[in-house]
């Protein structure tokens, strides 16, 4: 099909499965047989944002550089890497690469990672069918049940093995290491996380404000790595969760168990701890608390001349000044702990405003915990809702909101809802119907479904909206990128100019003026056009 | 071709055949993309400088049409600056990285250098803060925004085009002044017949005696 060569193809098969971009499934009868893995690719895609923000969390360049090579490599051993250096650098290596594991960012891949889910799952299944042999008491259904579920169980305990192995880390000479036999890859979920930790936090810098905003990130960083995958890898399968219902009920069920764990619970003093100094985050006066005036008339009461207390010398010049050894340290200490109670005061009010929004849930006094399906599902409602009102215009923001209360509407009550007149309704509706944000359902009023009595209502489904949407947004990615593509082609001469060995490096001295010009305003286009394929993919991750 | 009206406006000419009207589409007003933010300048350096280490690694296989690396253009001519391209990479093939082959399927061991007993080496890349673009000197400003760049050279431009057409005036009335110069120059100069004595042999272009 591909008319390439055979030693092409295995090449290619090759670099892909070593990019994590392939799979691959040997059936019984000994053919093998490649599928496609989206996780590879969207790595790679995300490659640069990852190693910008991995050097910006650790503020280490040397992480940047190893998470580069891992991403340019797939997958790699501690060895081979580590083999590289002397002894001294072997050792900083190995503790960056200790602490990207333990934080999440690296796991170990196993030969179970380059097999399709789907077909491990009907292997299991098909072997639990077979284990499960036929009764006159139980029915089919039952019996079909059962092996699922048994399927499912052991299915489970495979993939938790992979994901939590017990042998990557190692004690020596009473330090821990990780097993330099280890052989690892970036994890994309994890990255997944910290985007949708990103993309709530704007949310609330919308919704609430930036102060509120920067607190709930903070909080949300505690609980990023133990919190919830953007989508359990059973749901990925199809056959074993098909009811809409169930599928939510297994969603809670796990957030339930993770918040029973305490794995996607902060405190106020964990997230206090956390936040940066009061010179980079001022909290003072964020926010008006129920007693707001008594902590500034409490300061004001132990920093007057008439202290409470006093503490009683032997000679009297000492009782009566103002410079009392005591009495500084004294004002001080009541002062910084008033500070740090008016801190939590603040903090705390934060986390209720958030809580009365449902952003939060106080599991306890003081205890927190982040409802991460309801987020993701307010997240995407809210920048759904906030493209159509940018690209489709305010009108058909509005007639999308009162359908999605009304559920549905004809043309008459959507008009007198969102007070439109006829022609600027139709022409909304019809912007609203070409982009698949609303439906037409067809109600006919004879039998016969005559075209006459028959009339139309208009109904917003989200699944099939965002599932549009999405492909839009990776239409438009790709447009950015056929753009870059689209502008080297152009420049193809200056481009080779600039590729020349004796140019590199030295393109104000060897180029002209004009070329040199050039040059920058196709970088900077580059850059620009890279800058905007980056921000629709943030879009369609919320969307995927 | 008549021009009367049969029931039109008088500006159709009948018994033509107009193209159909154009369906008008909803006009949509997207919103303007606002500058890069220094995060969003730093990850798409990153993002260029990974791609050009992808390039760089063994796992590139290449394209499909480009046969022959050393000519940059793909047109197939020979030129005197192909020896300053960059050279195909020799060394470093796919048969070279150190794979594990327990993740592989037996039916690509052929392709993976897998008879090679030589110990192979992971190919390591350094990281680079500006992504490789370093080289590239940005003129002081790199943050130059490519809206306010591109308002730049609008101004520059309206700015040159004005002093173009003053220009181009000027060089008008000096071709008038030119035109007229040349018209004096052969009929109506006295000077040119004026003898000084010492010209005169300029216009001998002839080997003649002079007598």
């Amino acid at each position: 099909m591909s008319k390439l060569l055979m030693k092409k193809t295995k090449q290619g098969l090759v670099s892909l499965v070593q990019m994590n971009c392939v799979l691959h499934w040997k059936e019984a009868d000994g053919s093998i047989y490649y599928s496609f893995d989206e996780d590879g690719m969207f790595v790679l895609i995300h490659g640069g944002d990852i190693i910008h923000h991995l050097k910006t969390t650790y503020n280490d360049e040397n992480v940047a550089e190893v998470v580069q090579n891992i991403i340019a490599h797939g997958h790699l051993s501690l060895n081979d890497y580590l083999n590289q250096f002397e002894l001294e650098e072997r050792i900083s290596k190995e503790n960056m690469f200790l602490r990207l594991y333990n934080d999440g960012w690296l796991v170990q891949v196993t030969p179970l990672s380059f097999s399709p889910l789907e077909d491990v799952w009907q292997s299991i299944y098909q072997e639990s069918l077979r284990n499960t042999p036929r009764n006159a008491t139980t029915s089919e259904i039952k019996r079909v049940n059962e092996a699922k579920e048994a399927s499912r169980i052991r299915f489970m305990e495979m993939i938790d093995t992979r994901d939590n192995p017990k042998d990557a880390h190692i004690i020596d000479h009473g330090v821990q290491k990780l097993n330099p036999e280890l052989v690892v890859k970036f994890s994309l979920s994890r990255y997944e996380k910290h985007l949708r930790t990103e993309l709530l936090a704007g949310l609330i810098r919308l919704r609430i404000g930036p102060l509120t905003a920067e607190i709930f990130r903070h909080g949300l960083k505690i609980v990023e790595k133990n919190s919830p995958n953007k989508r359990h890898y059973l749901l990925k399968i199809d056959g074993i969760i098909n009811d809409p219902t169930d599928e939510q009920e297994f969603v809670s069920k796990i957030e339930n168990r993770l918040t029973d764990d305490r794995k996607i619970v902060f405190t106020v003093r964990e997230l206090l701890a956390r936040l940066p100094k009061s010179d980079e985050l001022v909290l003072d006066g964020s926010i008006l608390t129920e007693n707001f005036a008594k902590p500034f008339k409490r300061r004001m009461e132990d920093d007057g001349p008439h202290i409470s207390k006093k503490i009683k010398l032997e000679s009297d010049s000492n009782s009566s000044s103002n410079g009392n050894d005591f009495n500084p340290t004294t004002i001080a200490l009541a002062a910084s702990a008033s500070a740090a109670d008016q801190d939590l005061n603040i903090v705390s009010h934060h986390l209720r405003l958030l809580t009365a929004q449902s952003f939060l849930i106080e599991v306890s006094p003081g205890s927190f915990a982040v409802p991460f399906t309801s987020l993701t599902e307010k997240l995407r409602e809210h920048n759904f809702e906030m493209l159509v009102k940018s690209t489709l215009g305010p009108s058909s923001f509005r007639i999308l909101r009162c359908l999605k209360r009304l559920k549905l509407g004809d043309e008459k009550l959507i008009a007198s809802e969102v007070f439109l007149k006829g022609e600027d309704l139709r022409s909304a509706l019809y912007k609203l119907v070409l982009n698949k944000v609303v439906e037409i359902q067809e109600v006919p009023r004879s039998a016969d479904r005559a075209a006459s009595k028959t009339f139309f209502l208009y109904r917003h489904k989200p699944f099939t909206s965002y599932l549009y949407l999405k492909e839009l947004l990776c239409f438009s990615m790709a447009q950015c990128v056929s753009q870059v593509q689209k502008f080297r082609d152009e420049n193809k001469l200056l481009l080779s100019k600039t590729e020349r060995v004796d140019v590199k490096g030295f393109e104000e001295e060897m180029l002209m003026e004009l070329d040199f010009k050039a040059l920058q305003k196709l970088r900077q286009r580059e850059l620009f056009n890279l800058g905007k394929f980056n921000r629709i993919k943030s879009l369609y991750s919320i969307f995927q | 071709m008549s021009w009367r009206r049969r029931g039109n406006n008088g500006l159709v000419p009948d018994g033509e055949i107009l193209p159909p009207m154009a369906p008008e589409k909803p006009h949509l007003e997207l919103p303007v993309a606002t500058p890069l933010t220094n995060d969003e300048t730093d990850s798409a350096t990153q993002y260029i400088s990974l791609r050009s280490v992808m390039k760089e690694s063994p796992f590139y296989t290449g394209m499909l049409d480009q046969n022959d690396d050393s000519n940059v253009l793909g047109d197939g001519i020979q030129r005197y600056s192909d020896k300053y391209n960059k050279s195909t990479k020799i060394g470093r093939t796919i048969e070279e990285h150190p794979y594990h082959l327990a993740f592989f399927p037996e039916e690509l061991y052929s392709v993976m250098g897998v008879s090679k007993r030589e110990k192979k080496q992971l190919k390591l890349s350094r990281f680079k803060a500006d992504g490789g673009l370093k080289e590239l000197h940005m003129n002081g400003n790199g943050e130059d925004s490519l809206i306010l760049q591109h308002l730049k050279d609008i101004a520059d431009d309206i700015d040159n085009g004005t002093t173009e057409v003053t220009n181009e005036e000027e060089n008008e009335d000096e071709d008038e002044d030119d035109e007229f110069e040349e018209d004096d120059d052969d009929d109506y100069n006295a000077e040119k017949y004026f003898d000084d004595g010492g010209e005169e042999f300029d216009d001998d272009d002839d080997d003649e005696p002079q007598f």
